[in-house]
């Protein structure tokens, strides 16, 4: 109590909304120094970001050097507020801010900006619109589309009000309700609430350790096990998928807690035979069990297995009942069994929930479902687990530069070598005393003259990397964004054209062009290279084209209006559309291109349409 | 930097990747795209080797071996199914009695009966095993064969080089990469992909043409402007995933620019009868419409007979729900696709084409030799039936046999790599030719071992 007044006495430390102690021992320091923080340690007050971004730039500077590597130079103003912008924000800046910012002289422009763009609405779309795309990607569940507004709004709300990452991890982990009510529900009902699934898809996402190989065999190239891959399944045998009973095509996710099998005798089948063979012929005939609770279920049993067709069942008909299917997807079940690969009809053999990093963490067969997700979501989120802020890390700095200190990120674990490996070990501490703070991280790397550098593609020859900024395509919904910015629609973008439209099918423009132009965010940028359908979207579809026309014959008189010479109408449209002034080539070739034209309306649809489909609109740089 | 070998193939001493070719366009006029092509395929083809192209149709969904391709009319009821064998064309292949119209061409057709995988028996291992001749392993994504023909060949007209019709597969049970696409060799190679219905009324390739008030002057002005931009930014545009995306602009401008291309995929311009005897049906338009794309220029063309196993009647005739049941498959997929591939192959015979175009049917993998309590059929990648016709494929014959209940190959087994080099070797292509694999590292065209089924040609 007396930390907790004169933490927030303090005012500067970071405040958590529910005071959880934490366990000592998670620190990276000496025991010792860890002993005499251990009270202090939920208040610790986490460093400066721009402390912090100058330690990650050492290391990072530090390796170039070593590996006789020049760093890019820092890129102009005008590329910072496009990039941090799109970043943060998802979308492109406006001419007015871009404008502002590059006359503002204050040497703290560049962290001032970040401020704002995480103060908006337009950061907690964005980010939460990143991790939809993160989970949809990964879905077994064709249905999971049906979760994503529902998602959206909820992880918005967590981003808007900035709670920490291990909240958000152990909502996810520990979901249940209404799958369009409640969006934390959205990892398990896109992985159909099968333990397998879940359990490859949390260590994926909030580990980046890629256990599923382990599901049919140990892993081919790592060291993990069938076994330890089910024993972190069985964390999640008792979560269940039903069918909302009051709206049929809403789902819910629920635990799955009672003793439910379809025939219990089956369980001891001598001991059944014992008690109910009256006469002593090793057969059960309908009469010997009429008035047992296997009469009602009788005629039912008999028709699965009676093979000899005589009316009665022997022993062996009795052992070899076809037993309750385990694991079916979304189905729950008591306890998770890892499947014998050589008897697949056979239950195989029982699992204890045990987490595979901290192998202390472990539970009894019996634990009810919450207890046990409660359990794994502890585990995971622990800051002795260095994983956990690890792959976090990985994940942003990767979105934020465009390379990962592992690559692809959500393959690291204790099994791959990063590059640059102080750097990520700086940061992942140091986003663990924050609390697991995503702002302060997002501020920490933005910080970084690492993120601050021009663009270039990786060098293939480099031994190391991030000597520079990667560019990397913009996602579907930055695009979309840009395009809506563009063409000064309102926030919801381009009218919907198909209302009603079935789940995972296109219900609106922005979801639409989601499928065509949707990529899993944890794809290493080099690897999206877009494709012909994309460029053909661009270039000609109807809903572009439209808006270009619709831009040239209400937005551009207004512009021409405003504009005291034909020369400022492109400048003006050069801001808008790629954020930066035109080159004096371009300014003197398209002024010329639009003082020849006869229909200089047409002539202005022609430059904004080559805008539009440049590379650069589509693309970071 | 670029090497081709006395053998013929292409190696580079630094490990050719995907972005080769903006290598070479880095090196000045010292060899055009069309020019490079020229040589990786002058290295990757046979001497001699004949111009071929192929169709892949995939049966997606598993179809039944035992009900339709290798039937089994003496084993016990639950074996053999309900439905009997009937003679056909040719005197060697028996064939099941739904699928009247294949056996009118069988003797321009051959059945390989004693295929087998050794994958998990979930719909993506086999998809990924029959369409790339591998399965995934260690993260690497072994490429499409339609892809490595585009890799190696590059297109021939302004269509691109390797379509595939509608569209993708969708997910399967297993949730892995269904192998249709470039894999290593990067998304510049991925398929062409319709994404349309072609038997619906008013089809037409989403966003293939500019709107109709936009004559070809002002496109090629916009186009200008637009090189314009794209060269303003030096930094930028020097970097090669910039310069991947722009040639991907150049790439559909040239699509949408050609008249070739819009004719081709104008299936207005087929006679009605024509396209009835294919039949009015998804599957059958895009027989169809193959047969078009093959004609103008298209080297590969995979045609996935349905979109998913799920909520959909296809071959996956587990006999329960959401899957297919065998009277389904009786009553609405063999008609529809009887109809079609029995209109392609006669179609390309007339015309001419069938000799160099190789039609393969292929599938993930057959069904369990016994019906099963829900009255269908189970996932069996133990051994199925896959065919071949055109392409250099002599007809009417049977490779390969089953044991007396289609449980296992009895004689010559044949595995997917083997599939994938007899798709190369009809194509034309040297089975000794590497591609360039992940880091650089030569990666075999088909792996070692494994050879063309000769007995075919």
């Amino acid at each position: 109590m007396i930390t907790r007044l004169s933490s927030e006495a303090a005012g500067v430390y970071r405040r958590r909304p529910q005071a959880r102690p934490r366990p000592a021992g998670w620190m990276f320091w000496g025991v010792a120094a860890m002993a005499a923080l251990a009270a202090f340690a939920p208040y610790v007050k986490a460093a400066a970001p721009q402390e912090v971004a100058a330690q990650v730039d050492a290391a990072i500077e530090g390796e170039l050097k070593a590996a006789g590597l020049k760093p890019a130079p820092l890129c102009p103003d005008e590329d910072y507020l496009r990039r941090v912008t799109f970043d943060i924000a998802g979308r492109p800046p406006s001419p007015q801010e871009l404008l502002l910012f590059l006359v503002d002289p204050s040497e703290d422009k560049r962290s001032r900006v970040v401020e704002e763009l995480l103060g908006t609405e337009d950061y907690a779309l964005n980010w939460a619109r990143y991790w939809r795309d993160v989970l949809l990607s990964h879905a077994t569940n064709e249905r999971a589309p049906a979760a994503r507004d529902a998602f959206v709004d909820w992880m918005a709300r967590k981003l808007r009000e900035n709670r920490p990452w291990d909240e958000i991890a152990t909502e996810l982990i520990t979901a249940t309700g209404e799958v369009r009510e409640d969006g934390a529900t959205m990892l398990i009902f896109a992985q159909q609430a099968e333990p397998a699934e879940v359990a490859a898809e949390v260590a994926r996402v909030f580990l980046g350790i890629q256990i599923q190989c382990a599901n049919c065999h140990d892993h081919p190239t790592d060291s993990w096990t069938r076994r330890q891959f089910h024993q972190l399944a069985a964390f999640f045998p008792r979560i269940t998928l039903r069918r909302d009973p009051d709206n049929p095509g809403n789902f819910v996710v629920a635990s799955f807690n009672m003793q439910r099998r379809r025939f219990p005798f089956a369980q001891n089948p001598e001991r059944v035979l014992i008690f109910l063979d009256r006469n002593r012929d090793g057969k059960l005939s309908k009469q010997e069990v009429e008035r047992t609770p296997l009469g009602r279920l009788f005629d039912r049993v008999l028709q699965l297995g009676d093979k000899d067709g005589d009316g009665q069942l022997s022993l062996q008909e009795l052992k070899t009942l076809p037993r309750p299917q385990n694991n079916q997807p979304g189905r729950g079940a008591l306890e998770h069994y890892m499947p014998d690969l050589q008897h697949p009809e056979q239950e195989g053999t029982l699992m204890t929930p045990v987490f595979f990093l901290d192998t202390s963490v472990r539970l009894r067969t019996g634990t009810d479902d919450l207890t046990r997700r409660r359990a794994v979501a502890k585990a995971i989120t622990s800051p002795r687990n260095e994983w956990f802020a690890k792959a976090f890390v990985n994940r942003m700095w990767a979105a934020f530069t465009g390379q990962g200190f592992y690559v692809p990120i959500d393959d690291i674990g204790p099994e791959r070598t990063p590059q640059h490996p102080q750097a990520l070990e700086i940061l992942a501490q140091e986003f663990t005393r924050s609390g697991y703070d995503i702002q302060w991280l997002i501020r920490t790397i933005t910080a970084t003259r690492a993120y601050q550098r021009q663009a270039r593609s990786p060098d293939p020859s480099a031994s190391v990397g991030m000597a520079a900024v990667t560019p990397a395509r913009l996602r579907a919904d930055q695009i979309y964004s840009a395009l809506v910015n563009v063409f000064g629609l309102p926030s919801g973008g381009f009218p919907r054209r198909r209302p009603g439209a079935r789940p995972g099918r296109p219900r609106s423009p922005r979801d639409g062009f989601s499928l065509l132009f949707g990529i899993d965010p944890s794809t290493p940028p080099e690897d999206v290279m877009g494709t012909i359908p994309q460029a053909l979207f661009m270039m000609n579809s109807p809903l572009v084209n439209g808006a270009i026309r619709a831009f040239a014959r209400v937005r551009l008189p207004q512009m021409v209006r405003e504009a005291r010479t034909r020369t400022d109408v492109i400048r003006d449209l050069y801001l808008l559309v790629l954020n930066r002034e035109p080159t004096d080539r371009e300014l003197e070739i398209i002024t010329a291109y639009v003082r020849q034209s006869e229909n200089r309306l047409e002539a202005f649809e022609d430059v904004l349409w080559a805008l539009i489909n440049s590379t650069e609109f589509i693309s970071k740089r | 930097m670029l090497t081709l070998t006395a053998r013929g193939t292409v190696t580079t001493c630094d490990g050719t990747t995907r972005r080769d070719f903006m290598r070479i366009g880095a090196l000045g006029s010292l060899l055009s795209l069309p020019q490079f092509f020229a040589a990786k395929a002058a290295g990757a083809l046979r001497q001699d080797a004949p111009d071929r192209n192929g169709i892949m149709i995939f049966n997606l969904g598993a179809p039944s071996h035992i009900d339709l391709f290798d039937m089994k009319p003496e084993a016990p009821a639950e074996i053999r199914g309900p439905f009997r064998p009937i003679a056909t064309a040719s005197p060697e292949i028996q064939i099941s009695e739904i699928l009247p119209l294949h056996a009118k061409v069988a003797d321009r057709f051959s059945l390989v009966r004693s295929v087998h995988h050794h994958g998990a028996a979930v719909h993506d291992a086999g998809w990924q095993m029959m369409q790339t001749g591998r399965l995934f392993t260690g993260g690497v994504n072994t490429p499409h064969i339609g892809s490595v023909v585009a890799y190696l060949r590059g297109r021939k007209t302004d269509l691109p080089p390797f379509v595939v019709l509608p569209e993708l597969m969708g997910r399967g049970g297993g949730n892995l990469p269904n192998g249709q696409a470039g894999g290593f060799l990067g998304k510049a190679y991925d398929p062409f992909v319709l994404n349309a219905d072609p038997s619906k009324p008013n089809f037409k390739v989403p966003d293939l043409l500019p709107p109709p008030e936009i004559g070809t002057v002002r496109l090629q002005r916009r186009r200008r402007i637009r090189e314009l931009v794209d060269q303003a930014v030096d930094v930028f545009e020097a970097t090669e995933n910039a310069a991947l995306l722009d040639q991907n602009f150049h790439t559909a401008f040239r699509l949408m620019t050609s008249k070739q291309a819009r004719e081709a995929f104008d299936l207005s311009k087929e006679p009605l009868k024509v396209r009835q005897r294919y039949g009015m049906t998804r599957f059958g338009q895009c027989c169809l419409l193959a047969r078009r794309l093959i004609e103008n220029g298209v080297r590969f063309v995979t045609i996935n007979t349905f979109l998913t196993v799920f909520n959909e009647v296809t071959w996956d005739i587990h006999g329960s729900k959401p899957f297919t049941s065998i009277a389904g498959m009786k009553n609405i997929v063999c008609p529809m696709y009887d109809q079609a591939y029995s209109a392609l192959i006669e179609d390309l015979d007339q015309r001419g084409l069938l000799e160099s175009t190789l039609v393969c049917n292929l599938a993930e993998f057959g069904r369990t030799p016994r019906i099963n309590p829900a009255g269908g059929r189970d996932h069996w990648p133990q051994c199925f039936t896959v065919y071949f016709a055109g392409g250099g494929v002599q007809g009417g014959r049977v490779i390969g046999a089953s044991d007396p209940i289609g449980g296992v190959p009895a004689d010559r087994p044949v595995e997917p790599a083997d599939i994938a080099a007899t798709i190369f070797h009809s194509l034309g292509f040297d089975l000794e030719t590497t591609l360039p694999g992940p880091a650089g590292r030569p990666f075999p065209l088909v792996d070692f071992g494994h050879r063309e089924i000769h007995e075919l040609f």
